[in-house]
C-alpha cells in the first residue's frame, strides 16, 4: 500500500471520530429542560385539580351541560353546592358518564391550552388529546362521590397534564 | 538534514488543514455545549423565581390574615380562593414594598388576571415591559369570587 493511501486513510478515520463526537455533543440536550417543562407541567395539573375540587358546581350554571340537568331534573338546586369535581364524580358513577364527560370537556378546554386528561381509577372522564408527549405531570385529588339517590361513595381523580 | 521538499508536500498540507478544521469544530462544539448548558441551569433560576413569583397568588402567606404592618410573607390567597382585601392590601403597601418582601432582585413582575372568556378583569402593577431581558410568562388557574381565573405572571429582569 502506498504511503500517501495510509495517510489519506488515518486522516478520514481521525475526522470521522471528530465528526463523531462533535454531533453527539451538539445533540444531547440538557436533562435541565425537560424538568423545567415536568415542573411546570407539574404546578398546572396541582393548580386544574385545587380548582375543580374547591369551585362550587354553581359557579358553572351557565355550561350547557348543567342548564341541560337542571332543566331535565336530573340534578337538583342543593347539587349546585357539591364542588364541580364531586358532580362530575356523582354522575360518572351513577352511569351518566356521557354527561359528566360533557361538563369536564365544557370547563376543561377553557383552563388551558395543554393537553390535559381528567381520569379516576382506570378511567378516563375527558381528555383533550392523545399521550404523546415526554413530559406528563399527574395531580391527584381524593373526591366524596355523592351519587345521586346514592349513599356516600368515594373515588380518586387524577388530572394529566402533557405539554 | 531534511530539504524543504520532504516536509511541505501537499499531503502535509490537506492533513494539517483537516486537523485544525476538526479541532475548530470539537472546540465549536464544546463552547457551544457548555453556552447551553450554562442557559439552561440560568433558565432554571429564572423558572424557580418564576414559579416563587407566581405563587404569591395560591398561597395564604404570614400570618395568615396579614396587613401592610404586620406582613412576613406575602399570599394572596384565603380558603383556596384570591382574597379581595388582600389584593387591596398588595395595592396599598405598593410595588417597591412588594418587590423587597419578594425579594425579586434585578426582577420586575406584572400580574394580569383574565376571565374564562379571556377579558382582562385585574392587573398589578401599571408597568410596562420596555428595557427588559429574559422575558418569562407562567400562566396558572385560580378561583375568584367562586369563578375560574387565569392568573398570567410576567417576570423580567431589568435591562
Amino acid at each position: 500500500m502506498a504511503k500517501s493511501v495510509i495517510f489519506t486513510m488515518d486522516i478520514m478515520i481521525g475526522v470521522f471520530l471528530l465528526l463523531v463526537i462533535s454531533s453527539a455533543i451538539l445533540l444531547s440536550t440538557p436533562e435541565i429542560t425537560y424538568e423545567i417543562s415536568f415542573q411546570l407541567n407539574s404546578i398546572e395539573a396541582r393548580d386544574v385539580i385545587n380548582v375543580l375540587s374547591n369551585t362550587k358546581a354553581k359557579s358553572f350554571i351557565d355550561t350547557k351541560s348543567i342548564k341541560d340537568l337542571i332543566e331535565n331534573q336530573t340534578i337538583k338546586r342543593e347539587d349546585l353546592n357539591k364542588t364541580i369535581l364531586d358532580l362530575i364524580g356523582s354522575l360518572w358513577y351513577s352511569g351518566n358518564k356521557t354527561t359528566a364527560s360533557n361538563i369536564a370537556r365544557e370547563i376543561l378546554e377553557n383552563m388551558t391550552k395543554k393537553c390535559i386528561s381528567l381520569q379516576t381509577e382506570n378511567e378516563t372522564i375527558y381528555s383533550s388529546c392523545n399521550f404523546t408527549s415526554k413530559s406528563v405531570s399527574v395531580a391527584y385529588a381524593l373526591a366524596s362521590g355523592y351519587e345521586i339517590g346514592r349513599p356516600v361513595s368515594g373515588y380518586a381523580a387524577r388530572a394529566w397534564l402533557t405539554k | 538534514m531534511l530539504i524543504k521538499g520532504q516536509t511541505l508536500t501537499y499531503d502535509f498540507f490537506v492533513a494539517s488543514s483537516v486537523f485544525f478544521l476538526a479541532t475548530t469544530i470539537l472546540l465549536f462544539s464544546i463552547y457551544y455545549k457548555f453556552e447551553t448548558i450554562r442557559e439552561a441551569q440560568e433558565k432554571g433560576e429564572l423558572t424557580e423565581l418564576l414559579i416563587s413569583a407566581s405563587d404569591v397568588w395560591f398561597k395564604e402567606g404570614y400570618p395568615k390574615y396579614w396587613s401592610i404592618e404586620n406582613v412576613v410573607e406575602i399570599g394572596i390567597s384565603n380558603e383556596n380562593q384570591i382574597n379581595t382585601t388582600k389584593i387591596r392590601f398588595m395595592e396599598e403597601m405598593g410595588y417597591e414594598k412588594f418587590a423587597s418582601i419578594l425579594n425579586l432582585g434585578n426582577f420586575d413582575v406584572n400580574y394580569l388576571i383574565y376571565s374564562q372568556n379571556g377579558t382582562l378583569i385585574y392587573y398589578f402593577p401599571s408597568r410596562s415591559v420596555e428595557n427588559s431581558k429574559n422575558i418569562l410568562v407562567f400562566e396558572r388557574t385560580a378561583i375568584w369570587n367562586d369563578s375560574i381565573v387565569r392568573v398570567r405572571t410576567i417576570l423580567w429582569q431589568r435591562a
